[in-house]
């Protein structure tokens, strides 16, 4: 215990020592954090979030809480086995698991993150459409835009692009000022749960809400991010904060989206049923401007995930089954690569264009699926992270694995609600068919 | 990509026997020479550094035991192929116990789903499966691994409802033929001590790889299995591998990572002087120093006076390397001179005349050389021109110079004309080469 903090005193030391050293090491750890946390304020995210606002109006604030908690003890997680291992964590899954496990997590995973592709295409179609351009026009040029961007490896450089325009989201804090809400009502239910509804659609905003904002795919994408930067063990306290900032922002972000539009819509009544809804959220601070402002940081917010999202998920999934990976790789070396992220893209982009496709559901409902499918990768995430033969002394605490484990149960908990109550649902609608 | 250095991929089984998937026969049963059950098979292991490797150890879970394994010799299986599997020893015989030094490793623990190196395809493969082979006399060794499609689909246990559908399909189809096996001896694991690892390289033809492809298999490795594989590579492989590494975080890594820095400092000494230069000069300064105390002097020297000029300027592209002669001696004196210093030196195609203060007086190439009797003065066969270029241009214009005067190095003077260094072809095309397309896109 004594040599323990001993260790821990010098290595305070050490660091207040290397003090300048650390502003140099922070600027060359930071980023996984950061661009992780803008990228999760996605389509569905903004979807998901005004929706919150505009039917529950801040009843559900106080979930933002416990929400942000478990999402830096997530992230946290994953950087750190990122940093420990020197692996990304389907890497880990499949040494450590197997091929069959890691197969079924695997087509999970391709089938809930397809579903976003798809939101995110749906973003980009629902922004478009307040300045008058088709679906037609616009989705298919986005797939086929970010396609080459990606595959023609030039999207480092247009990172910083969309990286910069996520200061679009300071119009929401603006924006939720400007609306005047009761300020102590907006507190007080920011901390003091409202009661819980036993109906699908409010249990269903609760899943939807934990699976936006603690994505399953961030996890893979935040670990293979820390390894590529090359962070270790020694520099990896830095790379903690980077992540604490991150989800922070996240979820303040969240926080006045919901907040700007219970102001709005939810105190006149007004339900989201398009992108044109959801932009009057807007309105205290852009006036008329209101739709083209929100249309700018949708498309954004679409785009930069739509970039991001299908892309990371490719690489995971070869790189757990061991198919070449990388766009530096030609078509033949790296079929699968090219193949199943070009699916990804097409497929999500072309079931946009259907006739009368339901651009706002699709964007909400895909983050249930996100909640839905969190568990299975969460519990991976706990067993590997627990591991003494990986992780050493870097295992989790206690209270991080209360935190991840209390996190899981409460979303199997609220999955079954779901289930059960949609059966519930079924079987009395029968039961009153027949009688 | 490197069919030709690595030679053909060697899918022949080399003993007779029967076949075995390593897949089949984890959790298989097992019974002693009574009968008695004793356990489950855990895993299997066998010695690095040969070909055709016996099994030295087989674990066995103990029915109800998840901790203890119980180790059997491979000399006492009855019958590999029967199931359960038997053994020629008694349950009392055995005992509980570990691997039993590094120069085994485990079937199951290092390569099964692990990454490993396949040095014929010059490639990072994820392993599926491993094909044993049980020989007429009983004994049992590991032929090849599996990296294949048909593995993966065996493993997921979908072999027969797959194979059935694609032959209803096309009969004819490649994949009911496409096993890919790849022969143990040309596979590299990436999981075991650095001492197991440097025993498995000495056995296989990882060292008929080129080094460029050696540094890309490392880029494609997980971080955590680049250092044991580059710590276990000769000094002299090490620094080819290290300058042929195109990103710069991974050079530092493996540099400041080494756990023993007088080895990365040997490998900076044995790279040529521009190539050490310019990985020293992406580190932080504190580590090059560190890096560059532990150097020869002379060495470290020249290092940091190349790491002195501005990037992306010829000066930071050149090597101090260059061989200069004073015209006065014959083309013979030359010969003789070149043969001592040849084992040093990279670039052995383009030499300088210079006079006592080291200023550039001509060119002389091997050419030039040949052409000349042996008694001929250098003054006399050199070329009289002295095409150069000044430190501070940039490398467009180095490779204006290197192109419209079809050299293979162009000379660096100063002012005065004092010769610097020199700029090879191939250093230059790295540098304009448009390398846009390759960089990987890091997530």
């Amino acid at each position: 215990m004594e040599e323990e903090v001993a260790t821990l005193r010098r290595g305070r030391e050490e660091r207040r020592r290397l003090r300048w050293r650390n502003v140099l090491l922070f600027l060359a750890v930071i980023g996984p954090g950061i661009i992780t946390a803008n990228v999760d304020n996605d389509a569905g995210g903004i979807t998901t979030y005004s929706l919150a606002g505009a039917q529950y109006g801040t009843k559900l604030l106080w979930t933002l809480l416990p929400i942000t908690l478990a999402l830096i003890v997530v992230q946290e997680m994953s950087a750190r086995m990122g940093a420990v291992t020197g692996k990304g964590l389907a890497d880990l899954i499949r040494e450590n698991y197997g091929v069959k496990l890691t197969f079924y997590l695997m087509i999970t995973l391709l089938v809930a993150n397809y579903g976003n592709t798809v939101s995110e295409f749906a973003g980009v179609a629902a922004s478009l459409q307040l300045f008058g351009v088709s679906k037609f026009i616009s989705v298919p040029l986005a797939a086929v835009g970010i396609w080459a961007l990606v595959v023609r490896g030039t999207y480092r450089g247009v990172e910083r692009i969309f990286l910069a325009a996520c200061v679009f989201y300071f119009v929401y804090p603006i924006s939720a000022f400007l609306a005047r809400p009761v300020w102590p009502q907006v507190l007080r239910d920011a901390v003091i749960p409202t009661r819980f509804e036993f109906n699908s659609g409010y249990i269903g905003m609760l899943i939807a809400l934990v699976g936006t904002t603690i994505a399953p795919w961030m996890q893979f994408y935040l670990q293979s991010s820390v390894v590529e930067k090359g962070i270790r063990k020694d520099r990896y306290w830095i790379s903690r904060w980077d992540v604490i900032v991150g989800c922070v922002v996240t979820d303040v972000v969240a926080f006045f989206i919901i907040v700007a539009c219970a102001a709005t819509l939810f105190t006149h009544g007004v339900t989201i049923r398009d992108a044109a809804d959801a932009a009057r959220s807007l309105e205290p601070l852009a006036g008329r401007y209101a739709s083209s402002l929100f249309a700018f940081g949708l498309l954004n917010a679409s785009l930069f995930s739509a970039a991001i999202l299908p892309l990371s998920t490719v690489y995971y999934v070869c790189e757990a089954f061991g198919w070449e990976a990388g766009v530096d790789k030609k078509w033949g070396e790296a079929k699968a690569f090219y193949g199943i992220y070009t699916a990804m893209l097409t497929l999500g982009a072309a079931v946009v264009l259907l006739p009368k496709f339901p651009l706002i559901q699709t964007m909400f409902v895909s983050q249930i699926a996100n909640g839905i499918a969190l568990p299975p990768v969460l519990i991976f995430m706990l067993l590997l992270v627990n591991k003494k033969s990986l992780m050493g002394d870097q295992v989790n605490s206690r209270f991080f694995n209360a935190v991840a484990w209390g996190t899981t149960a409460v979303v199997v908990g609220l999955t079954l609600l779901l289930i059960a109550n949609g059966f519930g649902l079924e079987i009395g609608r029968r039961v009153a068919g027949s009688g | 990509m490197a069919s030709e250095t690595a030679g053909s991929r060697d899918l022949t089984p080399g003993p007779a026997g029967v076949f075995l998937y390593f897949s089949d026969l984890l959790d298989r049963a097992i019974v002693d020479c009574d009968g008695h059950s004793i356990g489950k098979l855990a895993d299997l292991s066998i010695r690095l550094g040969e070909p055709y490797p016996f099994i030295q150890q087989v674990f066995i879970r103990p029915t109800g035991q998840s901790e203890i394994l119980l180790i059997a010799s491979g000399n006492h299986v009855r019958s590999w192929t029967a199931d359960p599997i038997v053994l020629s020893a008694r349950l009392s015989e055995l005992r509980p116990g570990r691997r039993q030094d590094e120069t085994q490793i485990l079937l199951k623990e290092a390569l099964l789903d692990k990454q490993v190196v396949d040095v014929s395809g010059a490639k990072v493969e994820r392993v599926n499966d491993l094909s044993l082979i049980v020989l007429p006399e009983g004994k049992m060794v590991l032929a090849h691994i599996d990296v294949g499609t048909r593995g993966l689909v065996r493993r997921l246990g979908w072999e027969k409802a797959i194979d059935a559908t694609v032959r209803t399909i096309d009969p004819k189809s490649r994949y009911l033929k496409s096993e890919q096996l790849i022969g143990w001896k040309y596979v590299v694991p990436t999981v075991a001590d650095p001492a197991g690892l440097r025993l498995a390289l000495s056995q296989k033809s990882i060292m008929r790889l080129h080094p460029a492809d050696l540094a890309e298999i490392l880029e494609d490795l997980p971080a955590a299995s680049r250092q044991p594989l580059f710590e276990a590579l000769e000094v002299s492989t090490a620094a080819r591998v290290l300058s042929e590494v195109e990103d710069p975080r991974i050079q530092e890594e493996l540099l400041t990572e080494q756990s023993d820095p007088e080895k990365a400092a040997d490998v900076l000494e044995t790279m040529a002087p521009d190539a050490a230069a310019d990985v020293l000069s992406e580190l932080p300064s504190e580590d090059a120093e560190k890096l560059l105390a532990r150097m020869q002097p002379e060495d470290a020297r020249t290092v940091s006076s190349l790491m002195g000029h501005q990037e992306d300027t010829a000066g930071s592209l050149m090597t101090t390397e260059v061989i200069t002669f004073p015209g006065t001696i014959t083309v013979a004196e030359a010969f003789r001179r070149l043969r001592e210093v040849a084992g040093n030196v990279e670039f052995l195609y383009q030499f300088y005349v210079v006079d006592e203060k080291r200023r550039l007086a001509g060119s002389v190439n091997m050419r030039r050389l040949f052409l000349g009797k042996d008694t001929d003065r250098l003054a006399d066969v050199m070329a009289p021109w002295t095409i150069s270029v000044h430190p501070e241009d940039s490398p467009s214009e180095v490779a204006e110079v290197i192109e419209k005067y079809n050299l293979a190095a162009v000379p660096v003077v100063d002012q005065d004309r004092v010769l610097l260094g020199m700029i090879t072809v191939d250093d230059i095309l790295t540098e304009v080469f448009p390398l846009a397309w390759k960089k990987k896109l890091q997530l």
